[in-house]
């Protein structure tokens, strides 16, 4: 994302991430059966190469657009494709996290709402572990945020840390120390940029900036597709430049 | 860097290895058994990561990592592999081309494979192996 480029829409940064398709390639001396079958909710290209065993399992490299972007001992394949308590020990668990790391920024597919929830629980405390910096979250319905209430006032608690909550305005919400940004849902379609009466009762999302540690920053962007469906397609990511892009969109459309 | 062959006998002994012994070339001589030719950026990927997947406790490796692997490669490794006669490498297109390999280079190969197998001290593929833990860290 060049930072000439104007963002009309948050649909933009999902095509965006979209678009860079990683690769997964597994060197090891055994193949695994359906494997591609483990990384479908993800949106990558797997493949397998044979190597001669030499007794260290093998290794998992992940590729971008060719380049390389890293690469895993073999023990984080053994874990995803057979996750039992035996496996799931220390060291195979660590290379699956690593794993998982080379893997953010992909897109996921067809995730439904608690696996949503737990991301963002995630990315919530980030933001109230750092005590600083900007958290958006757009929950479609101002509605959702009923249930969300203590969290985002504890939150917003934090004196540093700056609340902003969007949504369509179904019901207004009074959270102490929180921005709420209420959009009225389906009025017309005179814009034809960002489209706001659809895209925030569309979007599901919860942006941190890091509160100034790049480190820290963490964005989790998916769209109800198809609407009211209650499943999602979207992606999460680590990579702070792009953070800071969905950070800036919204404080420009949405203050 | 021509020739395919060393001079003398015992000069092509000592070079064979001279290139054997770098864990570098074993692992690139292993990985272009099965393929005739292999890139530069292949390698790189390939060595930098197999050489970490045996560490006791692997770790993730990164483009410098990776970056690093490739300059040996390139600057060492590589032309040891030539000077000994195992494979062809080409400075400018940055491909490897393997020879067909020597007799005795084959065999040492197939013996440092079993020994690398017998050397990895990771408990959880011990299944394979017949007896005990023993740590033998035996790479340089």
């Amino acid at each position: 994302m060049a930072d000439r480029e104007v963002t009309v829409s948050l649909r933009e940064f999902l095509d965006g991430v979209a678009e860079r398709r990683k690769r997964v390639t597994v060197f090891a001396p055994e193949r695994y059966d359906a494997l591609e079958s483990h990384f479908e909710t993800r949106n990558v290209t797997v493949e397998q190469e044979d190597i001669p065993d030499d007794g260290s399992g093998g290794f998992v490299v992940v590729t971008e657009g060719g380049e390389f972007v890293g690469s895993v001992d073999a023990a984080a394949i053994r874990t995803l494709v057979s996750p039992t308590a035996a496996d799931a020990k220390s060291a195979p668990s660590e290379a699956m996290r690593a794993l998982l790391d080379l893997l953010a920024d992909t897109t996921f597919v067809s995730f439904d709402k608690g696996q949503l929830v737990v991301m963002a629980h995630e990315i919530e405390d980030r933001a109230f572990r750092q005590g600083r910096g900007t958290l958006r979250t757009g929950f479609q319905a101002l509605q959702a945020l009923k249930a969300q209430r203590d969290v985002y006032e504890t939150l917003a608690a934090k004196s540093d840390l700056d609340v902003h909550v969007y949504g369509e305005r179904d019901w207004s919400p009074d959270v102490s120390g929180v921005t709420i940004h209420a959009v009225d849902g389906e009025s017309g379609e005179e814009s034809d940029t960002a489209d706001p009466t659809t895209e925030i009762g569309a979007y599901w999302f919860v942006v941190f900036d890091g509160g100034g540690d790049d480190r820290q920053a963490c964005a989790l962007l998916a769209e109800e597709d198809p609407p009211d469906s209650g499943r999602f397609r979207g992606f999460w990511t680590y990579d702070a430049e792009l953070v800071g892009d969905i950070d800036a969109y919204l404080r420009e459309t949405y203050g | 860097m021509v020739e395919d062959r060393p001079d003398g006998p015992a000069e092509s002994v000592s070079e064979l290895f001279d290139a054997l012994r770098r864990s570098n070339c074993r692992y690139a001589l292993y990985y272009l058994q099965d393929r005739e030719t292999a890139t530069l950026a292949e390698l790189a990927t390939v060595v930098a990561s197999w050489t970490q997947a045996r560490a006791a406790d692997p770790e993730i490796v990164t483009p410098e990592d990776r970056q690093r692997v490739m300059v040996s490669l390139h600057h060492a490794d590589l032309p040891a592999l030539e000077d000994a006669g195992l494979v062809r490498y080409d400075f400018d297109s940055k491909t490897v081309t393997a020879e067909s390999l020597p007799e005795m280079a084959d065999a040492i190969l197939e013996k440092s494979l079993v020994y690398e197998r017998l050397a990895d001290r990771e408990p959880d593929h011990s299944d394979r192996r017949e007896s005990g833990n023993e740590k033998e860290p035996n790479d340089e």
